[in-house]
């Protein structure tokens, strides 16, 4: 199944902005976390079609997933 | 210089008079310093009634005791005063360079007095050098024109801080500047500073600071920088994407007011985002004193000047606050911002505010037309002349000068004000962060995140360790914890952003600077209550009550119509009593006999 992933902060670096995956069945985001090669502990936030999710949350065809890195400031 | 040099300089200004006194070193530890230390001294010392922009309010400037130390971001200096903007007590911290060399000129405080009867500056230099001279050669130029003037004739390692015009003209959101671009910018603290008449403090001090065992303290310095170094957030996030990396995951939570909090979410985030500040503006990164986080940004002006860029607070209330997603527009306000000596977050808020009020038909065309500009959502070339006027109260900005809530309460209807005791909230949608709400209701210096930030928390935590934002169960204790570190922090002269070195790690550092143990972490959150206390009781005692200790009705009643937070309000009355409780006050917030007696006040 088809998937956007949404990168930000220094996520994006050496990966681009948004990256399309074809990914199989079941798919969960430590799946998508692997492929595009980032270090499991490097992401905090997930969302999935803008809402909180995790990296054990289960991903359907068309889903739009987010993925932060620990932030701070403000 | 040491943690404290144990000396006040005292400056009547009504006859140009100065003089020394003895800091008690046992009052200093009891305060910790800087906010702590302040509000003692404003609280001994004025009638919490008196007119904030009278001479009998006093300016109070005052270091930590990690100011000017080889420890990470220990150089901030912290202003106290009575707030013309919120009535109550106001506390504004700057980073810089100026607070080392105010301390290294021996004193860690300067209270200033009265009234100077024409504008004046003050120089402090090594050995007890201090001369109170004629300014009206600065009166009216900006933080940058005045920098330089003053550093011609002091030399450029002289550091200054100022006020610009906004604070001459008396604006209740003017700002002090030091170093050019570095801000003491909440409460309005640069417009009592020109109700002084005083222009700037040029601090020239050299002196270093003695460590009572030098090598122990390089080596707990030099692990904390290696620590903020392995931290994603403070090794990689600030460093490389400033504050403004926030603008993406805090509006992909649906949490990034829009058009004056009308919605929150912004379909157009990305243009004004942390990301796109990097790849298409910045020109490199800038550093408080001895910070190895380097957090600020230096970004091209619409001239191609190197200014100082926005942080988050910024982009959001000058881009997503007024549906405006042109960077450059967003640079452009914060250097007028800077340069004028405002604070981004009340001006942005003020000018976002008039543009609902004349959306809602409050504010006709009649009332601005003389000004020849426009207050419709996300008109670039308004945005940034409107603050040009407001800083100069320039026709219509001469309204927009005295902030939101007055502003809107001119027209009758101050709900459209989204302030807290008068001072405007920054860019976190409380309706869908629950513990924020609490922060912003009863942050003593009125509507603010910094004071006890809940998005470390509700937001930015992995999920294993993330509150519920939603939920309100339990949230006051956390909200306590949180204020409690922040007043810490402030009080010690470090920069929050190192937070993660955590009450342990602050305590060491601090420990180490005494050469003894001064502080455990039950004596330092202690310490913390008793200022937070007493910042209380100088409001109650100012005039504020329970009801000032709300949000603005829409976060209350009106549900976020959109996006991912659609539907919530914040449900302070479920956590405001606990709050209350937790923190020794009454049901209206006032502090109890007993809490104080406990607290030693
Ligand atoms: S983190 Fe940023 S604001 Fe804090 S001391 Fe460092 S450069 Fe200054």
């Amino acid at each position: 199944m088809k998937l956007e992933v949404r990168l930000f902060s220094y996520l994006r670096d050496g990966r681009g902005k948004e990256v399309y995956l074809d990914v199989k069945e079941d798919a969960i985001v430590a799946d998508v976390i692997k492929m595009l090669e980032i270090e499991d502990n490097e992401v905090a936030n997930v969302l999935i079609n803008n809402f909180n999710a995790d990296s054990s949350s289960t991903l359907k065809e068309g889903d739009s997933v987010s993925l932060f890195p620990l932030l701070a400031g403000g | 210089m040491k943690v404290f040099n144990e000396k006040i300089l005292r400056v009547k200004l009504k006859n140009l008079s100065h003089s020394t006194e003895k800091l008690d070193i046992n009052v200093a530890k009891k305060f910790i310093g800087a906010r702590g230390l302040g509000a003692k001294y404003l609280y001994d010392e004025i009638d919490p009634k008196v007119d904030a922009l009278s001479p009998e309010n006093k300016l109070i400037i005052v270091n930590g005791p990690a100011t000017g130390s080889n420890m990470p971001t220990g150089g901030r200096f912290m202003v106290v005063t009575k707030s013309p903007l919120t009535d109550g007590i106001a506390y504004a911290n700057s980073g810089g360079y100026w607070g080392p060399a105010f301390k290294g000129a021996g004193y860690d405080m300067l209270i200033l007095e009265d009234k100077a009867d024409k504008p004046v500056y003050i120089y402090l230099g090594d050995n007890d050098v201090v001369e109170i001279k004629d300014a009206a050669f600065l009166w009216g130029k900006t933080a940058t024109e005045t920098t330089v003037e003053l550093q011609k004739i002091h030399g450029e390692k002289a550091k200054v801080l100022c006020i610009g015009p906004g604070g001459e003209k008396l604006s209740r959101m003017g700002a002090m500047m030091n170093d050019y671009d570095r801000t003491a910018g909440r409460g309005g603290v640069g417009a009592v500073m020109g109700s002084k008449n005083v222009k700037a403090i040029v601090a020239n001090g050299t002196s270093a600071f003695e460590y009572p065992d030098a090598e122990k303290a390089k080596e707990i310095a030099k692990a904390k920088v290696k620590f903020l170094r392995e931290q994603p957030a403070t090794g990689k996030g600030l460093p490389s994407m400033g504050t403004a990396m926030l603008v993406n995951l805090v509006n992909n939570n649906g949490l990034f007011p829009v058009r004056n909090w009308q919605s929150s979410f912004y379909d157009k985030a990305e243009d004004i985002s942390g990301e796109t500040l990097r790849d298409k503006y910045l020109v490199k990164r800038s550093a408080c004193y001895r910070c190895p986080v380097a957090c600020g940004r230096v970004v091209k002006n619409a001239a191609g000047e190197n200014i100082g860029g926005p942080e988050f607070e910024t982009v959001w209330v000058f881009g997503a606050n007024m549906d405006n997603n042109d960077l450059q527009v967003i640079n452009d306000a914060n250097e007028l911002c800077n340069e004028y000596g405002l604070d981004t977050i009340s001006t942005g808020a003020a000018i976002a505010c008039a543009m609902e009020l004349y959306e809602k038909g409050y504010i006709k065309d009649e009332e601005i037309a003389a000004d020849g500009l426009s207050l419709k959502w996300g008109d670039k070339k308004a945005i940034v002349e409107w603050v040009r006027k407001t800083a100069l109260r320039e026709g219509f900005g001469d309204k927009l000068a005295e902030g939101s809530w007055r502003l809107a309460n001119s027209y009758g209807v101050p709900e459209y004000s989204m302030s807290v005791k008068k001072q405007d909230l920054p860019a976190y949608d409380a309706r869908g962060m629950q513990g924020q709400g609490l922060n912003y209701a009863t942050c003593t210096r009125g509507g603010c995140h910094i004071k006890g930030n809940m998005n470390p928390t509700e937001v930015l935590a992995p999920p294993e360790i993330r509150l519920d934002r939603f939920s309100t169960e339990g949230r006051a204790v956390h909200v306590k914890n949180t204020v409690n570190l922040a007043t810490i922090v402030d009080s010690l002269g470090f920069c929050i952003f190192i937070r993660a070195v955590g009450i342990p790690g602050f305590i060491e550092m601090t420990n180490a600077l005494y050469g003894e143990e001064v502080y455990t972490p039950e004596s330092i959150v202690e310490a913390s209550e008793r200022i937070l206390t007493l910042e209380k009781l100088f409001n109650t005692k100012a005039g504020l009550t329970k009801a000032d200790d709300t949000l603005p009705p829409r976060l209350l009643n009106e549900p976020i119509p959109d996006g991912p937070s659609k539907g919530h309000v914040n449900k302070l009355h479920e956590m405001l009593p606990e709050y209350y409780e937790l923190r020794g006050w009454d049901a209206e917030g006032v502090p109890k006999a007993e809490t104080l007696k406990a607290l030693g006040l």
